[in-house]
């Protein structure tokens, strides 16, 4: 049997992470990381596989597929949502990205997530809980890589 | 080079088979071993009919349908959106899109609207792409 849900709370509690961020975590990429994602998704463009080809492409060496963004995820989400006791299904909704470079073989990135906010909406199931969440991805020489958010929604 | 894209250019449909092994090898490269991917039995006690597709795999899909129409030697994906309308099942994934403008103020960036759908033709994510046709 489901709990009932103290939705002024969860939502006042809520309200009070926002701007909290996760410890950082840093990731050496590397060729086969890069080489495996692309393996894994079917990405079939040689720029992010043939290395020699990659060098005479505009990128000047391998780069790594956009949606590689979503390998720093883990570690940072979905551990940064709150699982609500009465709503213990979440599932993932929206995705909004900004990518401002190109991942490269050698990039050591420095990830972190950091809570957006929280609002409740009513669908025909009943009231769910929409939580959203930034992840926030940097070179190692200071440079903005990506900026990732990520929408939840629990019922 | 490819002619500059138009709006109300249609994509190529593209279509890909997912099986579960697959996704246990998305999981891999991704770092994404969610229970939701790979634990038959966890789904179905959670209400589920079984397993379902990474949301950003799908995604990845769809990036693929427009890198074959438009690859990334001449534009860089540079933004996107994406919205998961319903969990989508190991099997087919089709994609389809069309051109939905060209702006000429930001050096012709072209926004993409694209689709997945499943076998049973239930559209199941959603996504804008804006793609940047010079490298800076």
């Amino acid at each position: 049997m489901a709990q009932p849900v103290n939705w002024d709370a969860l939502l006042a509690r809520l309200a009070a992470r926002v701007g909290e961020e996760t410890p950082p975590t840093i990731t050496e990429v590397d060729k086969s990381m890069i080489r495996a994602f692309a393996d894994a998704t079917g990405a079939s463009s040689r720029v992010y596989t043939d290395e020699a080809y990659a060098r005479g492409t505009r990128y000047g060496s391998l780069i790594a597929p956009p949606a590689f963004v979503s390998t720093f995820v883990i570690g940072h989400m979905p551990d940064i949502f709150h699982v609500a006791d009465g709503l213990p299904r979440i599932l993932h909704t929206d995705d909004q990205v900004e990518i401002h470079q190109p991942i490269r073989p050698g990039d050591r990135i420095k990830a972190f997530a950091r809570y957006a906010g929280a609002r409740r909406k009513d669908g025909r199931q009943g009231p769910m809980l929409f939580q959203s969440a930034d992840l926030i991805l940097e070179r190692h020489d200071g440079a903005h890589v990506a900026r990732v958010r990520i929408v939840s929604v629990s019922f | 080079m490819k002619p500059t894209p138009k709006t109300g250019d249609a994509l190529p449909v593209y279509e890909r088979e997912v099986t579960p092994e697959q996704l246990v090898r998305y999981a891999g490269a991704s770092n994404d071993f969610s229970r939701q991917h790979w634990d038959h039995v966890f789904m179905v006690e959670n209400g589920f009919p079984g397993v379902i597709i990474h949301g950003w795999f799908t995604f990845t899909i769809m990036c693929e349908a427009v890198g074959r129409w438009l690859p990334p030697e001449e534009a860089a994906i540079s933004s996107f959106t994406v919205r998961y309308h319903r969990t989508h099942a190991p099997g087919l994934v089709r994609c389809g899109g069309e051109v939905v403008s060209v702006d000429a103020a930001k050096d012709g960036e072209v926004a993409v609207s694209v689709w997945a759908e499943d076998g049973a033709g239930n559209k199941t994510t959603s996504a804008t792409i804006f793609l940047n046709r010079y490298v800076r």
